[in-house]
């Protein structure tokens, strides 16, 4: 909702539909041996991040410590939905915006090449989320000190052949894209992601960090980040120290792009990409960079490959508080959970990217549409909003094609 | 091409987006051919795309959100009239998105048909379907195993109905009375002498035209072949002689 008089925004409100979900108080009462089937459920796009998370904050209360086996999987799995989530945003919401297509279905008639290099980018990330996760969508593999089952070798080397496919399919959607204008879209508000010191983040943990110096422990998150409801939308906005802020693939390579491996940065350098990046269309860029390092680090995991014992046998439940950290595809994914002694969830909080986005796309539409001009006609303003709120990548239903603007001009 | 039918039934939990589910358990209760693989998916989106095999046959089914009477069966939607439906997609990418890409890629699928129901609400969660849906879930099952789901048409075939029913002129007009036990025996008779047909449904609602077409090729166990304004062309193979 637009709200213009005197040629100045005086309201504007990012209203999300999506009934709420109410996962936080689902969770309560349920035992520790539910709860990744559970968060699986709370995004189709990005499961695995959830999954992580919340295996992370179990163990640390738990006091489980996984093996190396465990954490090279877990590696795994976790690239395997940053390839397919980002492979789904750039390919299908970006890349049509940067070219003037109303659609991926517009753009199949002049880039189906390029469309089907990211079909292919996007079927290799399924292919690995499956492979420890039984199934792509909601997988069931992951449990709480490992996974249920080591897949096997003949497994392992066909997706390696797949992987390493990859590798150049994503060289070449780089390269193709450096030859492409993003159009200008500046940006700075502040920037927050995880930071470890020694590798690019994903999901094992570090301190939170954002581009104004601060530098935290995950379980500091609740002191500086505050949750507001907001009347009229069902998703809650997240603030750091009572400021809009961003997280995502941008925010995380704007903090971390010095850990990228050097085939990698030489390969941008090349084509003429910097970081720090300080324009919102750069997310482009950082979502291609991380495809291709999560096909590196895939493919150094699975060339090394051999089953193993894929979990600790014997969990035994701790009484306490568990928090879990990592970098789902769309920026920073926190959980917290308090267990009792019998492994029972008291009490659960998750924040996703998408809420801790909410602020700042607002700041950005108000900024934004601000600087196209008002007095553009509604659907060029509409238009003009779906691309910035698109750029964050939110939860897909609303990254896709269906804002309904109504603008009151006063 | 294999023999093996995959059947995809789509939806999500909430409302009464799980008809396509429904259907899909009411073939799983019932005796059906081998060659049949039933899947369901909650919101696949592109991954929908997985089922597109070249040498495949596939058969869609979806809920459908538009004018239409609750529980009404949009049978057999040609590509062509697909975005004319309104599907039901939580995320964007729909049924109708992914077989439009599908066709753009060329990876669409030798023979590919599409059924949709008809539903009023996709919000909340109703863990019973009204009884109306219910029966709408039985009587698409039904007649997907009768014979009605597997006599769709490839879009080679399709393609070249259209050429042959370009050169025919309406056989039937069915005027403001609709669809009436006259209308349907006319257009039975017409159907057993010709096997295409072309219909003039005079109604001004395209919503409603739309309906008596899915009616027709339902009742007549025909496939329709295309709609253009308000000509409707229908095909149902002769039986053959004994």
């Amino acid at each position: 909702m637009l709200e213009v008089s005197g040629g100045a925004i005086t309201q504007l409100e990012l209203r999300i539909f999506e009934p709420p979900r109410l996962f936080e108080r689902l969770l309560e009462g349920r035992s520790y041996t539910e709860l990744l089937d559970i968060v699986a459920r709370i995004c189709g796009i990005c499961p695995v991040a959830y999954q992580m998370s919340a295996v992370q904050a179990t163990e640390q209360c738990f006091g489980i410590v996984p093996s190396d086996w465990v954490k090279r999987m877990r590696r795994l799995f976790y690239c395997g939905e940053w390839l397919e989530s980002h492979s789904l945003h750039v390919h299908f919401l970006a890349l049509p915006d940067v070219l003037g297509h109303a659609s991926a279905l517009d753009m199949a008639q002049t880039h189906a090449a390029v469309l089907e290099r990211g079909l292919k980018l996007q079927s290799i990330g399924n292919r690995l989320i499956a492979f420890l996760g039984a199934r792509s969508v909601h997988p069931v593999g992951a449990c709480v000190g490992g996974f249920f089952k080591a897949p096997g070798m003949r497994e392992a080397a066909s997706l390696l052949s797949d992987v390493t496919e990859g590798l150049s399919v994503i060289e070449a959607q780089m390269r193709w894209l450096a030859d492409l204008d993003l159009p200008e879209h500046a940006h700075s508000f502040t920037a927050v992601a995880l930071q470890n010191g020694y590798e690019y983040p994903m999901d094992q943990g570090g301190h939170i960090v954002s581009t104004d110096g601060l530098s935290i422990p995950i379980e500091s998150f609740e002191t500086h980040f505050k949750e507001h409801q907001k009347p009229y939308s069902t998703a809650l906005h997240c603030l750091l120290d009572d400021a809009p802020y961003w997280v995502g693939p941008l925010a995380r390579m704007n903090l971390n792009w010095q850990h990228l491996p050097v085939v990698l940065l030489d390969l941008l350098r090349e084509l003429g990409v910097v970081f720090p990046a300080f324009d919102m269309s750069y997310s482009l860029w950082a979502r291609m960079a991380e495809m291709y390092h999560a096909l590196l680090q895939a493919r150094d995991i699975l060339s090394v490959y051999e089953p193993d014992s894929p979990r600790i046998e014997e969990i035994v439940p701790k009484a306490g508080v568990g928090f879990g950290c990592t970098e789902a595809p769309r920026g920073l994914l926190w959980h917290r959970y308090l267990f009792d002694e019998s492994g029972l969830i008291r009490s659960a909080s998750i924040v996703p990217p998408t809420s801790q986005n909410q602020a700042c796309i607002e700041a950005d539409l108000r900024a934004s549409l601000t600087c196209f001009g008002l007095d553009q006609p509604d659907d060029a303003l509409r238009a003009r909003a779906e691309t910035i709120v698109r750029q964050y990548d939110p939860c897909i239903s609303c990254a896709t094609h269906f804002i309904r603007l109504s603008v009151e001009r006063l | 091409m294999t023999d093996s039918i995959v059947v995809v039934g789509i939806g999500s939990c909430f409302g009464q987006d799980w008809i396509a589910w429904r259907v899909i358990e009411l073939l799983r209760q019932q005796a059906i051919p081998p060659s049949f693989e039933l899947f369901t998916c909650d919101r696949p989106g592109l991954r929908l795309l997985q089922f597109f095999q070249p040498d495949q046959s596939l058969i869609l089914i979806d809920a459908v959100s538009s004018s239409a009477q609750l529980g009404h069966i949009h049978w057999d939607i040609g590509l062509d009239a697909l975005m004319e439906r309104a599907w039901v997609s939580t995320h964007g990418f729909g049924v109708d998105f992914v077989c439009l890409l599908a066709q753009k890629l060329g990876k669409m699928p030798a023979r590919c048909t599409l059924h949709g129901i008809e539903i009023h609400d996709a919000t909340g969660f109703v863990p019973v379907l009204p009884v109306v849906l219910e029966k709408a879930a039985a009587e698409l099952a039904s007649r997907l195993t009768c014979g009605g789901g597997m006599s769709h048409l490839s879009a080679k075939q399709r393609q070249q109905l259209k050429a042959k029913a370009h050169q025919l002129r309406p056989v039937i007009w069915i005027g403001n009375k609709g669809l009436t036990e006259a209308v349907h025996a006319e257009v039975d008779r017409a159907l057993l002498d010709h096997e295409l047909i072309k219909i003039r449904i005079q109604s001004e609602d395209r919503a409603l035209r739309q309906q008596m077409a899915d009616d027709l090729i339902l009742k007549q166990s025909a496939v329709l072949v295309q709609m253009v304004g308000s000509h409707v062309t229908i095909f149902r193979k002769k039986p053959d002689p004994v």
